[in-house]
């Protein structure tokens, strides 16, 4: 065995693991990364499959069909991170207003109070 | 008519200029007041004194559009009939507030929306690379929102409360500007420009909207509208 896929799988337990370990997620993006580790460690030990599904579908080389695969989950996941952070931001936003809100409302009535009892 | 009931928003943001004769000068009028600070490393405002001013304070910077949103979100719950939205940098007049009011209180729109480039209209001490640009996000907006306006990313405005009902500012940042304008279109709010003078100072230059956001802001308004 190369040494370059020891390696590599090594490299793609750690990431997998340390993603369900750490990371809070949905199940649905859980199978979306367990599909990918697997789809990962299969392309790195059995190399020639690539070859073969790029013969199947017509990209030529097995190394091209990666590169656009690769680039394709990239475009994804940068949509799935991006839109994740915009919710996060939304949410952020409506804490920090709420408080804000909250705290002018409260002095405006302290406010009235105070005018009132002098 | 009354003008506590017009409430002029103004988001600031480590404001050390003329922001407190900003806010004499619109109060002096009669008018509301809400100054959003937008989370400044000091804040713009450490006491109010002036009745008819309120001070809110995010805890974070989350820029111009969250300030103006929060604004808005204030003076409703207030009572506010009429919103204006007005720079802290000494960019606009305050007796100009008088003319964006009145065609809302006459019931001819209910949104006026503050325009330089109109007849009547004026940008004075404005550079040559800012007209230029303005000009060509200007064609940018009336090809997007369909809308016939001469001016855009002019932050002088006014609106009736049921308009800034419509109006829900997501976009935390200088895009704000252009989302206004699409909702505008997208719900059909009646609206009409108004001539107004923007008075460009060493000051407004430094702290105010830099010519290379317009990237930021092309960028943002595209990613709103594929979401």
């Amino acid at each position: 065995m190369p040494l370059i896929q020891p390696l590599l799988i090594g490299g793609f337990i750690i990431a997998f693991f340390g993603y369900l370990r750490f990371m809070r997620s949905q199940l649905r993006d859980r199978l979306a990364a367990t599909f990918l580790f697997l789809i990962s460690c299969g392309a790195v030990l059995v190399p020639h499959i690539t070859q073969r599904i790029a013969d199947f579908v017509g990209v030529g080389r097995g190394t091209d069909l990666t590169f656009y695969l690769f680039a394709a989950a990239f475009i994804f996941f940068a949509v799935l991170v991006y839109s994740k952070l915009n919710r996060h931001t939304f949410a952020v936003t409506a804490v920090v207003r709420q408080i804000a809100i909250n705290e002018a409302v409260a002095r405006a009535a302290a406010c009235e109070m105070e005018n009132h009892s002098s | 008519m009354s003008k506590q009931n017009s409430w002029v928003v103004i988001p600031a943001f480590n404001d050390n200029g003329p922001l407190t004769k900003v806010i004499r000068e619109i109060a002096s009028l009669g008018y509301s007041v809400v100054v959003v600070d937008d989370g400044s490393q000091v804040p713009v405002i450490t006491s109010v004194t002036t009745p008819g001013v309120h001070v809110l304070r995010h805890c974070v910077n989350l820029g111009q559009g969250a300030a103006i949103q929060t604004g808005f979100s204030f003076a409703l719950s207030m009572g506010a009939a009429y919103l204006v939205t007005f720079d802290a940098d000494g960019q606009h007049s305050a007796n100009e507030i008088e003319a964006l009011l009145e065609p809302l209180q006459s019931g001819v729109a209910e949104i006026a929306l503050g325009t330089r480039f109109a007849e009547g209209g004026r940008a004075l001490n404005i550079s040559s690379l800012r007209l230029l640009v303005l000009r060509l996000a200007t064609i940018v907006s009336r090809w997007t929102t369909g809308l016939c306006i001469t001016d855009t990313h002019n932050g002088f405005r006014a609106l009736t409360a049921k308009a800034s009902r419509q109006i829900q500012i997501t976009q935390n940042r200088m895009a704000h500007a252009s989302q206004i304008l699409d909702q505008i279109s997208r719900f059909s709010i009646p609206y009409v420009e108004v001539p107004v003078t923007i008075r460009y100072t060493d000051y407004s230059r430094a702290n105010g909207q830099k010519l290379s956001n317009g990237f930021n802001i092309l960028w943002e308004s595209f990613m709103e509208r594929i979401q």
